[in-house]
């Protein structure tokens, strides 16, 4: 591959890397916002009681911790990469393996409900209850939205591209002609 | 940490039980008889049950104060009950300091027995030797070796005129008059109160305690080896014991559970609020000098604290949850400061006469505690007042703790064993600390 091509190759990959990143960070924002608002919503005793000063820090942290959960996120999804790249598996299977991945942000998303104090999902939100839930247990269940999983596809595909060329410079792919139709096939 | 607490509904169960045979009308007779639950001390009601384990699995012998149970408060003053109702800790108590032991056993209800035991070093012994055996120890083993000794907790007088010599210093709580004197603004605060007062004056110097708890611990290991149905020989076999062993093996003795290379050590309740920091610096030297690791500092007096030698940590006290407000309002806490204040601050009460008594964890001040925890990445750990509070109490603040671990870094210094607690006592554990916790309230800025 010439130089140009393979500069292209990696300009594509990295804009389709910083895409999926990008839209962990949104997933994962929405998803413990979600977590946190939905059950405020059907909880306004709950709410009412909440000091301001911590309904503050919730506002502050829920994107903080979004943010570093995605940051964190970043080497196991190259990781996962390099590992699909060298032992392929199906779409679905892969999709499967980056769900299971980022899944780490129910884990987020539990510790944040616990230092929240919020009552478990089967409590009834009581005003004459006061104490806090120390048995609570949450529904929580998270799968990567559509933009992550196409996201997700660009790189894989992106990934692939570099590895059927390296493979076989000959390789005559759909990947290649898509996402990399400036790649001129050496003369036999 | 101040204890004393108004007497309502304290020793509610008394009525309709019959007095049982009482150990200390003759100790020695009775030694190997076994425990049993019914009355202590002249007419004190005592009854110990099962809680919920204080989680410190997972607690090495250098996380010390930082994991579990941080320390036993009080020289875990709440396994009083079930001290003086075991026959062979009876016996030894009456052997090693009779004088007090013949006090003890003569005070009519159990909630001012277990303050009077507070600090003591036979009752320091028992809680030892009982948590090694609960962690899987073998019955009169006793060894600090094992590593899995607590921590103790010494509520000190330091010596004004000779703050490093420690056959001056004194071993005491101060009672109730003297936690007040001691918690008003201004004046008092400065001057040796304790020293004008017969509790603080009676009180043990630190050799002296430390001789009677390594005499405690010996007695044990010699009689528990005798079975339970040999009272005379397990008498015989303890009183050898004690006659073989010297005051300064005592005090090696218990310096090897006061030493972090077995998982104890000392935290230092300074009660001399006129100590100043380098008095302090030279009391812990001179412990350091015989060997006895010194964890850390508290006070309710902050400012002592400025200047304690590196290595040693400085724990600010607070009474209940409001002080602690009161501090990250006035803009007194730092990033990573260490904090104790008393868990009963958190909790609710409910029920008690026709609903069943229910004890729960306030959502408003539990989630206001974990917002200035997290802003100033506070170390904070918890005590109770043993002789005021409810088992249920207990159990729902162990729950607490061990459901948020990373909230309480310091640990919880539960004054009684791991998963134990008397159950004649009553309320949330505040004690004498709701009046000063109500002070706070008073004094929290209004916005």
């Amino acid at each position: 591959m010439d130089a140009a091509t393979q500069a292209l190759l990696d300009e594509r990959a990295a804009e389709s890397s910083k895409l999926l990143d990008g839209a962990i960070r949104l997933d994962f924002r929405s998803f413990l916002g979600r977590q946190l608002e939905d059950r405020l919503r059907a909880r306004p005793n709950f709410l009412a009681r909440t000091p301001t000063v911590t309904r503050i820090s919730w506002r502050k942290a829920v994107n903080a911790e979004a943010d570093r959960a995605a940051e964190k996120m970043a080497q196991p999804v190259r990781d996962l990469r390099v590992f699909l790249g060298a032992s392929p598996r199906s779409e679905a299977e892969e999709t499967a393996a980056l769900a299971k991945t980022l899944g780490e942000i129910v884990e987020v998303a539990r510790r944040m409900l616990i230092e929240g104090c919020f009552p478990g999902d089967d409590k009834a939100d009581r005003a004459d209850v006061t104490q806090v839930d120390l048995d609570a247990e949450w529904a929580l269940a998270y799968a990567p939205s559509p933009p992550v999983v196409w996201a997700w596809r660009q790189v894989r595909e992106l990934d692939e591209v570099r590895n059927q060329l390296a493979d076989d410079p000959n390789a005559d792919t759909f990947e290649i002609r898509w996402h990399l139709p400036e790649y001129v096939r050496p003369k036999k | 940490m101040g204890s004393d607490a108004s007497k309502d509904q304290r020793n509610q169960n008394d009525t309709g039980v019959q007095r049982a045979g009482s150990v200390q009308d003759d100790p020695q007779k009775q030694a190997g008889a076994g425990a049993s639950a019914g009355f202590v001390g002249a007419t004190a009601l005592s009854r110990t049950g099962d809680v919920s384990k204080i989680d410190d699995e997972g607690k090495t012998k250098d996380q010390g104060l930082d994991a579990g149970q941080s320390y036993g408060h009080g020289a875990f003053m709440g396994a009083a009950g079930a001290f003086m109702q075991d026959a062979m800790w009876n016996s030894i108590f009456a052997a090693v300091w009779p004088e007090e032991h013949k006090r003890i056993t003569e005070i009519k209800d159990l909630h001012t027995m277990i303050l009077q035991l507070e600090n003591n070093p036979v009752l320091a012994a028992y809680g030892e030797c009982k948590t090694l055996e609960a962690k899987g120890e073998k019955k009169g083993d006793a060894n600090p070796q094992s590593g899995k000794v607590v921590p103790q907790e010494w509520d000190v007088w330091i010596d004004p005129i000779e703050p490093g010599n420690l056959s001056k210093c004194k071993i005491a709580h101060g009672n109730l008059q003297t936690t007040i004197l001691q918690n008003l603004p201004g004046g008092f605060k400065d001057t040796a109160i304790g020293y004008n007062r017969a509790d603080v004056k009676a009180a043990k110097s630190a050799p002296q305690w430390m001789e009677l708890f390594g005499k405690a611990v010996m007695m044990y290991r010699g009689g528990a080896s005798v079975p339970d149905d040999k009272a005379k020989d397990r008498m015989d076999a303890m009183q050898k014991s004690l006659s073989a062993t010297t005051a300064d093996q005592a005090i090696s003795l218990c310096a090897e559970f006061l030493n972090k290379k077995n998982g104890g050590g000392l935290i230092l309740d300074v009660k001399s609020t006129y100590s100043k920091p380098q008095d302090i610096n030279t009391f812990i030297d001179s412990l350091k000098s015989k060997g006895i690791d010194v964890w850390g500092v508290g006070t309710f007096r902050h400012t002592q604290l400025d200047g304690i030698e590196d290595g040693v940590r400085r724990v600010k006290f607070f009474h209940g949850l409001q002080g602690v407000k009161n501090a990250a309002d006035n803009k007194e806490l730092k990033s990573g400061d260490h904090l104790m204040f008393n868990a009963g601050s958190l909790l609710d009460q409910s029920g008690g006469w026709i609903r069943e008594l229910k004890f729960g964890v306030n959502q408003s001040s539990l989630q206001e505690l974990i917002t200035i925890q997290k802003t100033y990445d506070l170390n904070i750990g918890l005590y109770v007042q043993e002789g005021d509070i409810d088992p249920k109490a207990v159990e729902v603040i162990v729950k607490l703790f061990n459901r948020m671990p990373w909230l309480f870094r310091d640990g919880f210094a539960y004054g009684n064993i791991s998963g134990k607690a008397e159950q004649s006592t009553v309320g949330r554990g505040m004690g004498a600390q709701e009046k000063a916790n109500k002070i706070d309230q008073l004094n929290q800025k209004v916005f």
